[in-house]
């Protein structure tokens, strides 16, 4: 069963989804294929305060075993450490600093990653949700840069840095100048994607992420069906990483502890 | 793909600059039930006509060669000469074969140098497959957005004019072209972005809608995952797979 490492629930002004709530969203999962999936909230990101949509999402998925939810953090913001320290099995953190307006460089995101250090827990970096050449005209957020993202892992390589929704080019950098940083394959796409990217970066670098409900889910699932030959790389892209990454924390989300 | 349904992939460009042998591009489509690509070509941005040229023998010369998986569009750069453009259909058209004209982004689809090209494809009952962007940022000069192609289409409604990258021109992009039944949209572009495909079927019908990958710049499967993926019955799917471009080549 395939492990989703990247969806969402909840709203967002350019987009109308058709997959509104947690039920929904777990079984139109397990009809694509896809069993455990992590789960952050939309609304984490441009309502004021993050913990609101965080609250939402854990109630939500509250009787979802699959879908596991990840809380969002906003380090300018004084709520970090109580959201850090109330998440209960906490998976991994997601921080999306094009939305709220930071860079990776400020003290305030050191004082989180250190805190993320001490427990090896796993940093998840939100580098777009839109493609920027799309956008809303009157709302431009560039992506992450990359530089910043590589020296942020650089500076702190116990921390699993996963990277949400880059580019090929930019997944490329960021494995080849890092060791602790993953991305995945949402946004990722060229001719035979999966076989082009693994020509010069390791699968075990690699996780499958759909990014629904933004995308439709089946072309990343087609995208990661283009490795089925190659059962190991196969295993590890769709499964095998997230559960190394996000298994076998502890609580609730039996299911991805037991993958 | 496992069933027998007809796909035709409406954008693609063949030869890869990226080195990728048309070989391999054949075997990926096959592999993924693709039964039939529409090559466009590929040249430089503001081709001259000696690399206009160049690009169509190309053209010609691949669909000779793999008659029964390609059809070829001959690529257009509408700054040049009237009669050199118009030669040029008559060369790739009418005496080889070619079965549509492609436009970029040399010249805005709102410009009346483009009339002439077009009068030239409703005579000959071929379709125009057009660039189009609704693009915040990185614009090219000349590129066309979703409005400007509806304003070619209403200024010249005997002509087929297929809009390409349907999730890179948006809802709005949709509405800009819904009143004008001589214009179709391809389904590449940007991300597979969800909603899209519902939305053009709900506006403008599935038969106005034409499955296109843009490869090799893109992954057939990703491609071929957003109108899979897509909440459309099954029939809608296989007009905008493959049905609607048989019609619209005379396959």
């Amino acid at each position: 069963m395939i492990v989703d490492i990247n969806t969402s629930l909840g709203r967002w002004p350019f987009q109308r989804f058709s997959i509104r709530t947690a039920p929904a969203l777990a079984r139109h999962l397990r009809a694509t294929g896809i069993g455990p999936a992590l789960v952050t909230s939309l609304d984490t990101i441009l309502f004021p305060d993050p913990a609101v949509g965080n609250a939402e999402l854990f109630r939500a998925g509250k009787r979802q075993p699959t879908l596991v939810p990840v809380p969002t953090v906003n380090p300018t913001l004084s709520n970090w450490r109580a959201i850090v320290a109330d998440g209960v099995d906490l998976k991994a953190v997601r921080i999306v600093p094009n939305y709220h307006e930071y860079r990776l460089d400020t003290p305030f995101v050191r004082q989180l990653v250190e805190v993320l250090a001490a427990e090896v827990t796993p940093l998840i970096i939100q580098m777009r949700v839109e493609d920027e050449r799309n956008q809303y005209p009157l709302m431009k957020v560039p992506g992450v840069p990359v530089a910043d993202i590589v020296e942020l892992a650089n500076a702190f390589p116990q921390v699993p840095t996963i990277c949400l929704c880059a580019y090929f080019g930019e997944a490329v950098e960021l494995i080849r100048k890092t060791e602790n940083v993953c991305v995945d394959l949402s946004f990722i796409e060229t001719f035979q994607t999966l076989p082009t990217l693994l020509e010069q970066v390791p699968a075990t670098r690699v996780l499958f992420g759909s990014h629904t409900p933004f995308f439709y889910t089946r072309p990343a699932v087609m995208k990661l069906e283009g490795i089925r030959p190659l059962a190991e790389e196969y295993e590890t892209i769709g499964q095998a990483n997230a559960v190394r990454l996000f298994g076998n924390r502890g609580g609730r989300n039996a299911r991805l502890n037991e993958q | 793909m496992t069933d027998e349904r007809m796909i035709i992939d409406i954008h693609t460009h063949l030869p890869a600059k990226s080195g990728v042998s048309t070989a391999t591009i054949l075997s990926e489509a096959r592999r993924l039930g693709i039964t039939r690509l529409v090559n466009l070509g590929a040249w430089p941005l503001n081709a001259t006509p000696e690399q206009v040229q160049s690009a169509n023998d190309e053209t010609m010369r691949l669909v000779r060669r793999h008659p029964d998986t390609l059809t070829g569009f001959a690529f257009l750069n509408p700054n040049h000469e009237k009669g050199f453009v118009l030669g040029e259909i008559s060369r790739c058209v009418e005496n080889g074969g070619l079965r549509g004209i492609k436009l970029e982004v040399e010249r805005n689809a709102r410009d009346p140098r483009l009339d002439p090209i077009m009068d030239a494809c409703a005579s000959l009952d071929i379709p125009v497959l057009h660039h189009s962007w609704n693009k915040t940022v990185g614009k090219v000069l000349g590129e066309s957005s979703p409005a400007g192609i509806a304003h070619l289409g209403a200024r010249r409604p005997r002509t087929i004019i297929v809009m390409a990258h349907l999730t890179a021109c948006g809802m709005r992009g949709i509405l800009d072209i819904e009143p004008y039944p001589n214009v179709y949209v391809d389904t590449s572009g940007s991300q597979p972005f969800s909603g899209i495909v519902e939305y053009a079927v709900k506006r403008l019908g599935p038969e106005r809608i034409l499955f296109g990958s843009d490869i090799p710049g893109r992954d057939f499967s990703c491609q071929l995952g957003r109108v899979l993926g897509a909440g459309i019955g099954a029939r809608d799917r296989d007009l905008i797979l493959g049905i609607n471009a048989e019609r619209l080549l005379q396959l």
